[in-house]
């Protein structure tokens, strides 16, 4: 089975930043004296005592950041920005992209993958099926009309 | 919600609509 998110390389002992591919939910306790950094790309992400999730497959067009609880601030080239609870920062993929701060649609289902779970709410057909290719790693083959229909339905 | 641990003809089987068929072969999802 493919694994869900690979983090690499952690370097816990001095200097705990770690580079993320994939997803991955945070519960970190705050430490003024050890701060905790995420990178992804030329992203960076401080935390401050909080549980956030991140979202960064190679196959999406954009990361997210969602804030659950506590503060992170998300750093992207000359932007940053502090999340409130309930906010995700995004960002396409694109080189100068602009990071873009908004209100999470649904927290639950933007966590619901560490509890083992799909959660499909109003996703189109392909956005679905990137979420089976990567679980069951498999690759999708269209080959008639996409259904316009959103999931669930 | 779907559970994760069924296996991915399960999860075809609650996604499949009546406009949506999807079969495997292999390690693909063949979707028409």
């Amino acid at each position: 089975m493919n694994p869900l998110y690979v983090i690499h390389p952690f370097r816990w002992a001095g200097y705990p930043d770690g580079e993320l591919t994939g997803e991955a939910f945070f519960d970190i306790a705050k430490d003024a004296t050890h701060p905790f950094k995420v990178r992804i790309g030329n992203r960076l992400i401080e935390v401050l005592g909080t549980s956030f999730n991140v979202q960064a497959y190679t196959d999406e067009q954009s990361m997210q950041t969602t804030l659950i609880n506590g503060a992170v601030k998300v750093n992207a080239g000359e932007q940053s920005s502090v999340l409130a609870p309930g906010q995700q920062a995004g960002i396409s993929n694109q080189p100068g992209a602009a990071l873009k701060v908004t209100k999470a649609d649904n927290l639950r289902q933007v966590t619901a993958w560490k509890d083992g779970l799909f959660f499909f709410h109003d996703n189109d057909i392909e956005t679905v099926m990137r979420q089976l290719a990567r679980w069951f790693d498999v690759d999708v083959v269209y080959e008639g009309k996409k259904t316009t229909n959103l999931f669930p339905v | 919600m779907i559970r994760r641990d069924n296996l991915a003809s399960d999860v075809l089987k609650v996604l499949a609509l009546s406009d949506v068929h999807f079969r495997i072969e292999g390690k693909k999802i063949m979707y028409n």
